[in-house]
């Protein structure tokens, strides 16, 4: 058996929608700002008209609940569940995970309490809400009608309601503000209710109930039977009253459990689905990216290339230019004439005692130089100079070992190219 | 049709394999495309940078190159062009007191893209102060002379003097 339990709104809902019983169907209120009740044929009418999103509070009729008045031996409210389970599972023909239940405590003395249990076959919940569930609009609270409209009058010290719900005519009967009983007479109509409230009150006086009501109210629109009511009631204040206004949610919610689990996998679901919306967004986003940069790429490749396409036959003038001078310049630089090259050659001998012997240039590019120094040292200085000489730099210069001679001077070659 | 939930499961193993697969070959393509053209672009760009610092000394070789037409002689007479260029480097050895030994003339017109060779070989015995000297007078900028072969050695039988066998060449426009 399921004790009533709050549907946890894991996933934001951004406003409310109560369904209450009506006369003639169900009337939705707060599906949109400003706007009046809707009353709804059916179920399936009023689930319809919610929107998404909505958190659903439900307001079942006395027809759809059992209601039993207990006296038990706590004040505590745990141990009282537990009794009141214990209690309906006795008297009722249903295993305890078929219902959910919940109590409303009339008053306490000492080490007992008065209440009333409120229990709810979970298939008939599960038939009335099918529309909602099919919809993923499950109820986040569901309370008994009878007991919000009854918490309206917390100072009527024995009050008497009468009021239509879904075909059927209530009596229900508050004590400061608490439901203590409620008998649904099935009509709607006036002779027929009348003829039946006397049977009513002596089921209610057997029950325990006083029936010596401090003031009778009547739904507003129920005026023309208040001359019928007074004849059977005496002289009891009676009023009328508008039953459809607001109403607070109230002590009891009797929503199953396997309502949360559902709501919770709904959530869970949802969620899941978010996720993978947004890990599906990034991913596309990635894929596009990736493709906007090879685009990019590309296109980078293109410029570059187009300039480069551009510039080629200015480029290859200037090829050609350097061509042309480099190939004269033995003839037009004066860093390559022989005399140069000789001059040069002449200011890097680092010793007096150091002699070049010989000096070839067998072609504009290339020179060779052979001489004798009088160390290997001397024609290793000789060489470093050569390499360092900066007239000398567009030359590359190789020389093998120098040969000594007899008389211990060092006899090398060297080799000059471009 | 309904999937069990054994199914469900092995029809999302599947398809994570193929979702993994898809991504592993798009991941494989987009890493090959990025690569060659990185590699593409950086080489493209290097170029461009090389052909910008040459178009900058674009104004150099033009002037260069304008200079050469304007300075680089043309031949008119390939017979004559050798003499003339014979009689020019005697007149400068004897200027310098260099010797000139075995000339040889009229060996053709060397012909490059660049430009036609006249070669004028000799052989030449002076001190080296001379030769340098007379080297110095026969090369200059606006005479296209060219020594291609040059052979400068110290006299075995004379130490003060040096010897030498020169090739030497005017450049006329091609």
């Amino acid at each position: 058996m399921d004790i009533g339990a709050t549907l946890t709104p894991t996933r934001k809902r951004t406003r409310l929608v109560t369904i209450m019983p009506a006369a003639d169907g169900w009337r939705v209120d707060g599906i949109a700002e400003g706007q009046s009740a809707h009353v709804a044929r059916t179920m399936e009418e009023a689930a319809a008209s919610v929107p998404e999103g909505a958190a659903v509070s439900l307001s079942l009729p006395v027809s759809a609940v059992l209601l039993e008045r207990m006296r038990l031996p706590s004040t505590d409210r745990i141990e009282l569940g537990s009794m009141v389970v214990l209690q309906l599972e006795k008297t009722l023909p249903y295993s305890g995970d078929e219902l959910t239940s919940g109590f409303d405590i009339i008053q306490e003395e000492g080490n007992e309490s008065d209440l009333l249990a409120i229990a709810v076959s979970n298939e008939q919940l599960d038939g009335l809400c099918e529309p909602l569930r099919s919809r993923s609009k499950l109820p986040e609270q569901v309370a008994i009608f009878a007991i919000q409209l009854a918490a309206r009058f917390p100072s009527e010290e024995l009050l008497a309601l009468i009021f239509r719900e879904v075909d059927s005519t209530i009596l229900a009967v508050a004590q400061r503000g608490k439901l203590v009983a409620a008998h649904a007479c099935p009509t709607t109509n006036r002779a027929e209710f009348l003829a039946e409230l006397p049977r009513l009150l002596l089921a209610a006086e057997l029950e325990g109930t006083p029936v010596d009501f401090t003031k009778v109210l009547v739904e507003r629109e129920l005026a023309s039977w208040m001359d019928g009511l007074r004849e059977q009631l005496g002289d009891v204040p009676i009023e009328r009253v508008s039953i459809d206004t607001p109403l607070d949610p109230g002590p009891v919610n009797l929503v199953p459990d396997g309502w949360t689990q559902f709501q919770r996998r709904q959530d869970q679901t949802a969620r899941i689905r978010d996720w993978l919306a947004l890990a599906g967004m990034i991913y596309l986003f990635l894929l596009l990216a990736a493709a906007a940069y090879i685009i990019w790429l590309r296109h980078e490749v293109g410029v570059v290339n187009a300039e480069v396409a551009q510039a080629t036959p200015a480029v290859d003038t200037i090829s050609a230019q350097t061509a042309r001078w480099n190939a004269l310049a033995p003839a037009v630089d004066p860093n390559r004439y022989t005399v140069e090259l000789l001059q040069q050659i002449n200011v890097s001998i680092p010793s007096e005692d150091l002699h070049v012997t010989m000096f070839e240039e067998t072609k504009p590019t290339e020179f060779l130089i052979e001489g004798e120094a009088p160390t290997g040292t001397v024609f290793l200085q000789y060489m470093d100079n050569l390499k360092k000489n900066p007239a000398l730099q567009a030359f590359h210069f190789t020389a093998g070992e120098p040969q000594m001679l007899p008389n211990d001077h060092a006899q090398f070659r060297i080799i000059a190219s471009l | 049709m309904k999937l069990s939930g054994r199914e469900q499961r092995l029809a999302a193993i599947v398809g994570g394999i193929g979702f993994l697969f898809l991504n592993f070959l798009l991941i494989n393509q987009f890493s090959k495309q990025n690569t060659g053209l990185r590699a593409q672009l950086s080489q493209q760009r290097l170029e461009w940078s090389g052909m910008q610092q040459l178009l900058q000394l674009q104004p150099l070789w033009s002037g260069r190159d304008a200079a050469l037409t304007a300075k680089q002689p043309t031949l008119t007479n390939e017979n004559a062009a050798g003499v003339e260029l014979y009689d020019m480097i005697r007149q400068l050895a004897q200027k310098d007191a260099v010797t000139i030994q075995n000339p040889v003339l009229n060996q053709g017109v060397e012909k490059t893209q660049w430009y036609r060779s006249i070669p004028v070989t000799i052989d030449t015995s002076s001190t080296w102060p001379q030769l340098i000297s007379f080297l110095y007078t026969l090369q200059k900028p606006d005479q296209f002379i060219v020594c291609e072969d040059a052979n400068i050695q110290v006299d075995p039988t004379d130490q003060t003097k040096m010897v030498g066998h020169f090739k030497i060449a005017r450049w006329y426009s091609p």
